[in-house]
């Protein structure tokens, strides 16, 4: 298949994708740009290639959203914010924490159905339990370790440890009250 | 199945993104890395731990395997999930030319249910294959996937009958005993012919009471015997000229002619003639002479599979092989491009019987050809159609009219030619 042909290909698609696939890669686009942008725009030198790259695997994360390509912009914004970040916990970190989330569910809603199949209402109906859950543990475990910070303490990292696994234990339980229940 | 739940992408990033973050949070004391990486290691284990134990199966069903041309049916697709945990089933049928599905794409996502419903409108006559539907299964947060295997699903039949056809009730030569047609001969039937004295064998019920009243002698009701034809409908499948957008759009000569034959085999059989079809381009599919909404069914299971690239009868052959009677209603539907099909005609109006041509070809044919990009093209196209109209005159010279579709009342007038042709006195030389 020559370009022509895919980028034609790709713009018929594009025409024939149903309204609920656009918005759900628009989720993806917003989520991803904030990412970015609150990344980059940080008073700290963030890595400006990672930038540049993670913007071009954002756009094929966008038209490919089954695909690895959610992982690798993740990846990049990740490491690059782990390279030159002061490591504090702060407004900016919670906003990445979230846009990563959404952008996340977002791709993994897309993914699992083609760009022009028709979506019945409800049907993300049962994936928002998991994702506020996710979203307020974010925010709590920024509340928590804000409280924590400098507290210099001897151990202060066993307790850090103890608390995840005591979180992902809750998580577990949350999780298993609500996998029970039949599907239909 | 095709394979069991296997962890999708989604899944397999959340994993590594809870994974990674939080090893680093934890080995480089960086708090903000493990705000990142909770939400992930959250719906990692929950993804996990609700994945789906059993074997989903689908199947697919369609509520009725035989349509008219823009009818619809339900395609039904049950789904056995086999247990509890599929969050979400995405249902996709390969789109066919002539289908048409509801919703538009033939794609459908909803959450787990035991049954999924789309529509499917069939667009042109025609055996219409459907496609297998892809039936998917995805846990919640898309964390896993299954495929169950494709459903093999019957070809739709789809009959070219749309329109109601209507013609005058003159047949040239009716032949037969039963039938609606009001023969030259007294005889049962319901036709009055006038009121005579009762001869021996009169039934009773025909005695007319009045007259023979008022006359003193018994006197009967005598009527015009019913009687039926053999039509035979002779399809040239040779040719498909033209566009076809099936039944919403455009119409292609073999559409025209498809849908001509259905349309009056079932006036003829309404009226209880015995009605054949001869499919040129098909060596073994004919049917035979016969009545009734059955025969009606054959017909239109014979004209489904024209097909233009099928062997094309030759004329001596058909004749032999059909044994078509003398005084038989012959009507021809051809888009009259080919000379075989004048061969056919011929054979016809020498074995005795009553020929109408009906024009099939398309009426926008000839606009297509001036927008054709090539002059030379749209030259030869008026040249051929100038040739064509030669041929048509010269069927005429042998008695054959020629008349262009335009559904009910096409033939009316030249059936009444003919029977008032066959009516008339004839002089023996």
């Amino acid at each position: 298949m020559t370009g022509g042909e895919r980028l034609a290909l790709a713009l018929v698609r594009g025409r024939a994708a149903d309204r609920h696939a656009v918005l759900v890669r628009a989720l993806i686009l917003l989520a991803g740009a904030v990412a970015l942008l609150v990344a980059v725009l940080r008073p700290f030198d963030y890595p400006e290639m990672f930038g540049y790259t993670a913007l071009a695997v954002l756009l094929w994360c966008v038209l490919q959203p089954d695909s690895p390509a959610a992982l690798l912009f993740i990846g990049l914004v990740g490491i690059g914010w782990a390279m030159r970040a002061p490591g504090t916990i702060g407004w900016d970190v919670v906003v990445i924490a979230l846009a990563f989330l959404l952008l996340h569910l977002a791709s993994a809603f897309a993914g699992q159905l083609p760009e022009y199949a028709a979506v019945a209402p409800g049907a993300p109906r049962r994936w928002v339990r998991p994702a506020t859950t996710a979203a307020g543990v974010a925010v709590l475990a920024a509340l928590a370790a804000e409280l924590v910070r400098d507290a210099g303490r001897p151990g202060i990292l066993l307790v850090t440890v103890a608390a995840l696994a005591g979180l992902t234990g809750l998580v577990w339980y949350a999780a298993s009250w609500g996998g029970s229940q039949p599907d239909t | 199945m095709t394979g069991g739940w296997r962890a999708t992408h989604a899944q397999v990033r959340a994993v590594a993104v809870a994974a990674v973050l939080l090893a680093v949070a934890v080995l480089g004391r960086r708090p903000d890395l493990a705000v990142l990486g909770l939400p992930f290691a959250v719906l990692a284990v929950w993804g996990a731990f609700t994945r789906p134990s059993g074997q989903p199966a689908a199947t697919a069903v369609l509520d009725v395997t035989t349509l008219f041309e823009g009818q619809a049916t339900r395609l039904r697709i049950g789904y056995d999930a086999g247990g509890p945990g599929t969050d979400l089933v995405v249902v996709a049928v390969p789109r066919g030319r002539w289908l048409q599905f509801e919703p538009r794409s033939g794609a459908l996502a909803v959450p787990a249910r035991d049954e999924i419903e789309l529509l499917v409108r069939s667009q042109r006559w025609g055996l219409r294959q459907v496609e297998p539907p892809q039936v998917v299964g995805t846990s919640l947060l898309g964390a896993y996937r299954t495929e169950t295997l494709r459903t093999a699903l019957p070809a739709v039949t789809t009959w070219p009958l749309r329109e109601g056809f209507t013609a005058v009730d003159a047949v040239p030569r009716p032949a037969g005993l039963v039938g609606l047609h009001r023969s030259r001969r007294p005889g049962d039937g319901t036709e009055i012919a006038g009121v005579r004295p009762f001869q021996l064998g009169d039934r009773l019920r025909r005695v007319n009471w009045a007259v023979t009243a008022r006359t003193g002698e018994l006197h009967v009701t005598s009527t015009w015997s019913d009687r039926d034809t053999e039509v035979v409908v002779l399809l040239d499948s040779s040719d498909d000229v033209g566009v076809s957008d099936g039944i919403d759009g455009r119409s292609s000569s073999l559409d025209i002619a498809a849908r001509a034959a259905a349309a009056i085999a079932e006036h003829y059989l309404r009226h209880g003639d015995r009605v054949r079809l001869v499919d040129t381009g098909s060596t073994v599919r004919a049917v035979r002479p016969g009545t009734g909404r059955a025969h009606l069914r054959r017909i239109l299971d014979v004209l489904v599979h024209a097909d233009p690239r099928a062997t094309q009868l030759q004329p001596a052959y058909l004749m032999r092989r059909h044994r078509i009677r003398a005084g038989s209603l012959v009507i021809v539907l051809s888009p009259l491009l080919r000379e075989l099909i004048l061969g056919h005609v011929v054979s016809f109006v020498h074995a005795g019987c009553t020929v109408i041509v009906v024009d099939t070809l398309p009426a926008d044919l000839g606009r297509a050809a001036e927008y054709a990009d090539r002059r030379a093209w749209a030259l030869a196209w008026r040249l051929r159609l100038l040739e064509r109209q030669g041929e048509i005159e010269r069927l005429g010279d042998l008695g054959v009219p020629t008349v262009a579709w335009s559904g009910a009342g096409t033939l009316d007038e030249v059936l009444r030619n003919a029977s008032r042709l066959s009516a008339a006195p004839r002089v023996r030389t």
